[in-house]
């Protein structure tokens, strides 16, 4: 089933248990509102109550552009959207970060995230002295210090319970799950995936206790109160 | 065991002599005053009336002899015992101002790699029952030469500066200690101004223990008369009753398992009215 105008024109389209929306790029700015009225003339009966995936072409959709979608042609017609498909990355990207359901690319469909099977916690149960160096798939737990020139590489997290002066690096494997606890925080340097951070004293949680994580592609500090 | 009242030689008795300690002397970074301790403790140790080796274990950078003035009086080495050219006593060059105490030099023209740790290890051995302490000289580093001086000892003592680079390789020289089953570790913080310290210029003595995490034997203030000492050739302890030597003095005191307290930073400094004036006199000569 087709329901479009033409070039530069809304199209709905169906596919499958679902219909598909085609917003093309022509219609950024006031053309989706200009169009509304007669689109809705012609597909209202199809798309109430329908789920419905927004294919939106081209580049440079910003917020009110899918806002005026919403408002003028999915809202009015008593339809939902079951998936955001924006056709460039940049557009991809955002959209993504503020939370919108995206329909998954034929790539990402196709590579679809290995599932590593999770080592064991690694528990080092006294403080690493200069020169020492752990290396574990896993999380890895410190019940002491990481004094300065030690080095703690982990898969996964790295939780010390001590003074972490030395180097950790966590997240190897999992950066986007991975932490670094420090009961009292002294390090000049920590790295968490591919991310890298350098700290001096003047830092506001140095000494402090700490967690660390990647957040938007930053490592970001949080001082935890006990 | 020799009880800690029985010092000097005619104290001394069959059932009286202790078994023969064996301390390596360490610090993993160059220049923090190893062989300064090593010269020192052993005169110290001797002048209780314990017989004594000092052992230079830095072979092809020996320095021992010079610091104690023996540089002179050497005719063979540790080398030359262990390939066999002498006879272990022989080797052992005795100091004619402290009857008890001994030096064994290092070859001088020999690199480390002239010694294996099972050697150090038997030459150690077979100083096991003549003598009371062997104070073993380590090279700095952390290469062969550190491993077989820590060989054939039973004990260490880490000197370390309160300069963070110091501390970091004795944390380091401490771990390598330890994978080596060495589980009598002593501290020695060496070089402390009690003045930068107190202005928060220096690592306390405090911050060093806390980071290093082993027991603190003694706690040495900067001196100039250990470098005058050192160009003399005439370990401070023999003479000189500086801050440095009475510092000396305790710790020798401690590896005897006296109770001795350690000094605060004030104990630290030189004390009285002809303290003051040296102070004064050495800043404005200083200014001159």
């Amino acid at each position: 089933m087709t329901a479009s105008s033409g070039k530069d024109k809304l199209e709905l389209r169906g596919e499958g248990g679902h219909l598909r929306l085609i917003v093309p790029l022509g219609l950024k700015g006031k053309g989706i509102r200009a169009q509304a009225e007669d689109f809705l003339e012609k597909t209202a009966a199809i798309l109430k109550g329908a789920p419905v995936v927004v294919d939106i072409e081209g580049e440079g959709w910003g917020r009110k552009d899918i806002l005026s979608i919403l408002e003028n042609i999915v809202l009015p017609a008593g339809a939902s959207v079951l998936l955001w498909s924006p056709e460039e990355d940049d557009v991809r990207s955002w959209m993504k970060r503020e939370g919108f359901a995206l329909l998954p690319t034929a790539d990402e469909r196709e590579a679809p995230k290995p599932v590593r099977p999770v080592a064991e916690s690694l528990v080092v149960d006294e403080s690493m002295r200069s020169g020492m160096r752990v290396d574990h798939d896993g999380d890895v737990t410190i019940l002491g210090n990481v004094n300065e020139g030690a080095e703690v590489f982990a898969g996964r997290s790295v939780l010390v319970l001590g003074r972490l002066r030395g180097l950790a690096h966590a997240g190897l494997t999992v950066p986007e799950e991975a932490l670094i606890v420090s009961g009292q925080f002294e390090a000049s340097q920590v790295r968490i995936g591919d991310r890298i951070s350098y700290m001096d004293a003047g830092c506001p949680w140095w000494g402090k206790t700490v967690s660390m994580k990647i957040l938007d592609g930053s490592i970001v500090v949080r001082e935890v109160i006990p | 065991m020799r009880s800690k009242e029985k010092v000097g030689p005619s104290a001394e008795t069959e059932e009286s002599r202790m078994e023969t300690r064996i301390i390596v002397v360490t610090s993993g970074k160059g220049g923090v005053g190893k062989t300064t301790v090593t010269a020192n403790l052993s005169a110290r140790l001797a002048m209780e009336g314990y017989k004594v080796v000092a052992m230079d274990a830095d072979i092809g950078l020996r320095n021992l002899d010079v610091v104690m003035g023996l540089e002179n009086r050497i005719v063979f080495n540790m080398i030359d015992v262990l390939e066999g050219a002498c006879k272990l006593p022989q080797a052992l060059v005795k100091d004619k101002r402290v009857e008890n105490l001994h030096l064994l030099p290092a070859a001088q023209t020999r690199t480390k790699d002239a010694v294996t740790s099972d050697q150090m290890k038997s030459l150690c051995d077979s100083l096991r029952g003549d003598f009371d302490f062997v104070l073993v000289d380590s090279p700095a580093g952390i290469e062969s030469g550190f491993r077989n001086a820590a060989a054939g000892a039973d004990e260490a003592l880490v000197v370390a500066t309160p300069e963070v680079s110091s501390v970091r390789d004795a944390d380091r020289i401490i771990g390598l200690l330890e994978s080596f089953g060495k589980r009598s570790i002593n501290l020695i913080v060496n070089r402390v101004r009690p003045e930068m310290v107190r202005k928060g210029k220096m690592l306390g003595v405090n911050d060093v223990m806390e980071i290093l995490a082993v027991d603190m034997i003694g706690i040495i203030p900067e001196d100039e008369s250990v470098v005058i000492s050192t160009n003399r050739g005439e370990p401070l302890t023999l003479t000189n009753p500086s801050p440095a030597s009475k510092a000396f003095e305790k710790i020798a005191g401690r590896i005897l398992g006296r109770d001795i307290p350690l000094q605060g930073l004030d104990e630290l400094e030189e004390k009285g009215l002809l303290a003051n004036f040296i102070r004064l006199f050495g800043r404005r000569e200083g200014r001159g």
